[in-house]
């Protein structure tokens, strides 16, 4: 890979050691107990009952369950490309000597600060469909109310734009220190060769950042397959059921209806899931790089 | 000469539209803040409030125990972003450079704390948690939350784009791999590291599921929780309208410290990893 | 090399900060008198120490501190309350979760509507025998909401309010529309001119502005509206009798569904898509919203807004409203000594109930409260007192979270929002809900 045969650094174990000790307790124990519990029909409090598959079969023909399969898909594909692609030219623009980066990066973070619940509660309040701050300018240009979150049809797509504001900081910081770690020289060896800053940016700063671009579109598309606090706050599952992703319905079947057996299995299909967009973003990684 | 001059326009340009789409929303944010109740329900929208007001902070400072929430968000978060530093750092280097039999297996059991939505295991944790003795202390609201494979993920991408020859070089001068990562590694990963730290700070400080279930006790309550339970109700649908000129000023002055943080840690950004001695 | 170090030291010196916080924080047993809360340490040894949750919410759960913190200074009973502070929903999932780990509360805070399904749960004390013990008694109380307490023969709770829906109106835009304010809409009839006439276009540039009714497309108050309507019609009910089947799909719950529809698409008084009824008459943009009780606390932070309620209009055969009851439940402790402290302390909640219709809105249940000249001189709880008599709780079933849940894909926000948004007829929504909810009921 790097021209060299490579040295051995020494053996893993001890510097995995402490974060599997915690990990299995508080996470591995809990978490695992979703598979077979995702048998049964729990309501917290006596002992989970066996039933077999019922739980699955009655997810799999619930009449909501294509709708909000695809809600999930919809959103996660939309979020996890703008916000990459949005991200990284955000950082690069962030990057460049300007008067004013300090505080145009404090700008774009600060957003990402505020908790969801706030966030969430903003918003729904700028886009109130009748007279809400955001109707009410494009009446004054002479564009009718937008159902911003009461049109089945649009609703989804406002949580898009609002996530945007919300968690963009995230992927720009990210971006913003891994073009750190860009060996400087290599841009100079570059503009010695008589390259354009955009030959530079295809030729060094992607394949450079290739790991975190990686690391980034997993992490957006995991982050987005659980879209949870955005809907239950601006939205909660609605209009029509039309924000209800995976995750949504299965909070509310544990936490609302307190069908712990039937979240489970909720939450076993969503983690399939995404163990399957993971790899194949990682195979296509892979592919890449050869 | 003149193209020079019409990029860098642009490129004024377009940091202004961005700048402009984010800050309107926290206009709106300090605006309703420093109006009365009265003014934030008008009819027509004033980005300017028409009389200026602090009552909403001060209902917020004064009726409620915010320095005790501020504190306890403060530790929990203090703690969460220590632990997972001194849990994620190694791993991610383990991850990225060195050699184990399973090495793989163990990295797909990191990935799937990423994959599982959190609240999925919340009830059993929280039973977990009870036996242990761990509710409603500090150390039961830190502890799950510093499993989260992020940092880790992060680290071994990182550490994975450094060109490998400093290591070798400090392998070949006899460094243990103890001492590769305390001399070699730490350092280069600082960006990572400060990315990490933001990350983990910010989340441990707004999370609200985790402590909303395991801290009821007023003695660890944390910031988000009496934010969203004891000043205003996050569900839409409910009775009661949220107090919008009180969420406002509560989020406002929650958010300080964590943008204190950004502001102070943005400028390690600045220095290219070729200024920090890789040459 | 120096400053890397520099950073390791001053990791670990904050790691050493934060075990000795952490060391600190030893595990607060909620049920001891444990030396961790400031408060609790001034309690004298001998004082029975009980929890409290109080689940009502934001912003009205202040006013419910403001009683506990009395009692604990004034009570003879030798008692201390410690509150701890939720809201309803995780109420109700960390009850079962605290039950299950044997530390559930001593009292709690619960809605009528949520009692079938925790005491199917058994999670509640059967409290029947110990209620003439501390002076409750049935002659002393409202009927609907003493009955409400029960589940069969056996009572699980005390109730502290009821809170019926009724009629709230802007006086000044009454007034600007030419509409007596002192004789508020009370039939259908009249309940449509008076909407007709508050709905108007106030500036002129051609859009109507200012509309007759709030009412939201989504949540939990169309379906109490719409299901008012329906026990407005002699002999109708939303369930059969055993609770068993759906019972609302008929020529009356079709028309009280046209209706609602109709006032937005037909007469157009209602703001398509209404999200906030509440801001939106606060606003002054609607003259007219149907609520319960809670909402006065947010109109009295508006300066300058005047407004009266009304008992909701009957637009059909009869008197019939929605309402729930906020009450007070025993979890399961088995501890006799604290039962006993946690009826006391719900027995001064109950004389004290004046408080908390005076501060919150709600209205007492107890009939010595409701006489007295106190309450009598709270204008705006009137209208609601009309209505008590007459007031409907949902059908008690165990599985009343996911019959009558607020969420988008609960069956009866499922017909309001179909209906309301125009995205069904109501006959069609009518038949899609009443499948769903035939489907719940089977489980």
């Amino acid at each position: 890979m790097f021209g060299k045969k490579r040295i051995n650094f020494g053996s893993a174990g001890w510097f995995l050691l402490p974060y599997f000790l915690i990990y299995f307790v508080f996470f591995f124990l809990p978490a695992i107990s979703i598979v077979p519990m995702s048998f049964t029909e729990w309501s917290i409090i006596g002992t989970p009952k066996f039933i077999g598959l019922e739980n699955y079969t009655s997810i799999f023909s619930d009449r909501y369950f294509v709708k909000t399969l695809s809600n999930t898909f919809i959103y996660t594909i939309l979020v996890t490309v703008i916000l990459t692609v949005f991200g990284l030219l955000l950082a690069i623009l962030l990057n460049q000597k300007l008067r004013g980066r300090g505080i145009a990066r404090t700008i774009v973070i600060m957003p990402y600060v505020i908790s969801s619940a706030v966030a969430g509660i903003l918003w729904r309040w700028m886009f109130e469909r009748n007279f809400g701050i955001i109707n009410t300018y494009l009446q004054q240009i002479g564009l009718p109310f937008v159902g911003w979150l009461s049109d089945p049809n649009i609703a989804l797509y406002s949580i898009v734009i609002m996530n945007i504001w919300w968690s963009v900081g995230f992927n720009t910081v990210t971006f913003l220190a891994a073009i750190q770690g860009i060996p400087e020289e290599l841009y100079q060896a570059a503009q010695v060769d008589g390259a354009s800053p955009f030959q530079s940016f295809l030729y060094i700063t992607i394949p450079q950042l290739k790991p975190i671009i990686l690391y980034v579109t997993i992490l957006c598309a995991a982050n987005s397959f659980q879209m949870f606090d955005e809907a239950y706050v601006m939205t909660q599952g609605g209009p029509l059921g039309s924000t209800t992703t995976l995750v949504y319905k299965s909070y509310t079947e544990a936490f609302k209806s307190f069908r712990l057996g039937y979240s489970a299995a909720l939450s076993v299909i969503t983690c399939a899931i995404i163990i399957i967009i993971t790899l194949v973003q990682m195979k296509a990684n892979k592919r890449n790089d050869t | 000469m003149t193209k020079k001059k019409t990029s860098l326009f642009f490129t004024y340009l377009l940091l202004f539209l961005v700048t402009a789409y984010y800050l309107i929303p926290i206009i709106v944010l300090v605006s309703t803040s420093l109006k009365p109740q009265g003014q934030v329900l008008s009819k027509t929208w004033e980005w300017i409030p028409r009389t200026f007001t602090l009552e909403n902070y001060q209902y917020v400072l004064q009726q409620f125990p915010y320095l005790k929430w501020t504190m306890n968000s403060l530790i929990v978060t203090i703690g969460t972003v220590l632990i997972t530093l001194m849990i994620s750092l190694p791993a991610g280097y383990a991850f990225a450079r060195l050699k184990m039999r399973g090495k793989n297996i163990l990295f797909s059991l990191v990935m799937l704390t990423i994959m599982i939505p959190f609240f999925a295991y919340t009830p059993q944790l929280y039973l977990l948690i009870s036996k242990m003795g761990l509710k409603n202390t500090y150390l039961g609201l830190i502890l799950p939350m510093t499993t989260s494979g992020v940092s880790i993920f992060l680290f071994r991408q990182f550490i994975q784009q450094l060109p490998p020859d400093l290591e070798e070089a400090a392998v070949l001068d006899g460094c243990s791999s103890w001492g590769v990562f305390f001399k070699v590694i730490l350092p280069l990963t600082k960006p990572a590291i400060i990315t990490s730290v933001i990350f983990t700070a910010v989340k441990s400080w707004n999370n609200l599921l985790w402590p909303l279930i395991a801290s009821s006790n007023d003695a660890v309550k944390t910031l988000p929780v009496g934010l969203s339970v004891n000043i205003f109700q996050v569900e839409t649908g409910l009775s009661n309208q949220p107090p919008y000129g009180v969420v406002m000023a509560a989020a406002l002055l929650s958010i300080i410290l964590p943008v204190l943080l950004f502001v102070f840690l943005q400028r390690y950004f600045v220095q290219g990893i070729a200024t920090t001695g890789l040459k | 090399m120096l400053k890397k170090y520099r950073f390791i030291a001053s990791l670990l010196v904050l790691s050493l900060v934060l075990v000795s916080c952490a060391s600190s924080a030893e595990p607060v047993e909620s049920v001891d008198s444990s030396d961790d809360s400031e408060a609790v340490a001034e309690v004298p040894a001998e004082k029975t120490t009980i929890v409290f949750w109080n689940g009502v919410g934001a912003p009205e759960n202040v006013v419910l501190t403001e009683l506990v913190n009395e009692y604990n200074e004034t009570n003879q009973d030798n008692v201390y309350v410690e509150e701890v502070i939720l809201d309803w929903s995780t109420l109700y999932s960390k009850i079962l979760l605290d039950f299950e780990t044997g530390t559930p509360p001593d009292i709690m805070t619960i809605q009528q509507s949520g009692l079938f399904q925790n005491v199917d749960l058994g999670v509640l004390t059967d409290i029947t025998d110990l209620m003439p013990e501390y002076g409750f008694a049935k002659e002393d109380f409202i009927e609907s909401a003493w009955n409400g307490s029960f589940i069969g023969d056996k009572q699980y709770a005390v109730p502290l309010d009821l809170h019926p829906l009724a009629l709230y109106y802007n006086v000044g835009l009454f007034e600007e529309a030419g509409l007596d304010p002192e004789n508020p809409p009370a039939t259908m009839e009249e309940f449509l001119a008076a909407a007709q006439e508050l709905t108007k276009d106030t500036n002129g540039d051609g859009t109507t502005d200012q509309y007759g009714l709030g009412l939201a497309y989504s949540g939990g108050l169309p379906f109490r509206l719409w299901m008012s309507l329906l026990w407005q019609h002699e002999g109708e009910e939303i369930l059969s009798g055993d609770n068993t089947a759906a019972a609302f799909n008929t020529e009356a719950g079709l028309e009280s569904l046209e209706f609602l529809r109709d006032l937005v698409y037909t007469y157009k008084v209602i703001p398509e898509q209404e999200q906030s009824p509440d801001d939106d008459f606060m606003k002054g943009i609607v003259g007219m919203v149907i609520s319960g009780p809670w909402s006065q606390f947010d109109f009295n932070t508006v300066d300058g807004l005047e407004y009266a309620t009304a008992p909701l209009p009957v637009f059909y055969d009869q008197e019939a409203a929605w309402a729930d009851s906020h009450m007070l439940a025993f979890p399961d402790t088995k501890d006799e000594t604290r039962m006993a402290a946690a009826m006391s302390f719900a027995s001064f909640l109950s004389d004290n109930s004046l408080t908390w219709t005076q501060k919150a809105g709600h209205l007492p249940v107890k009939l010595s409260v409701l006489e007295s000249t106190e309450f009598k001189d709270l204008e705006k709880a009137q209208a609601f007192a009309v209505t008590l008599p007459n007031a409907h709780y949902y059908p008690s079933i165990k599985n009343e979270s996911l019959v009558f849940g607020r969420d988008s894909n609960s069956p009866f926000v499922v017909l309001m929002e179909s209906t309301l948004l125009n995205a069904m007829t109501p006959q069609e929504a009518l038949n899609e809900v009443e499948s769903m909810v035939n489907e719940l009921l089977g489980q």
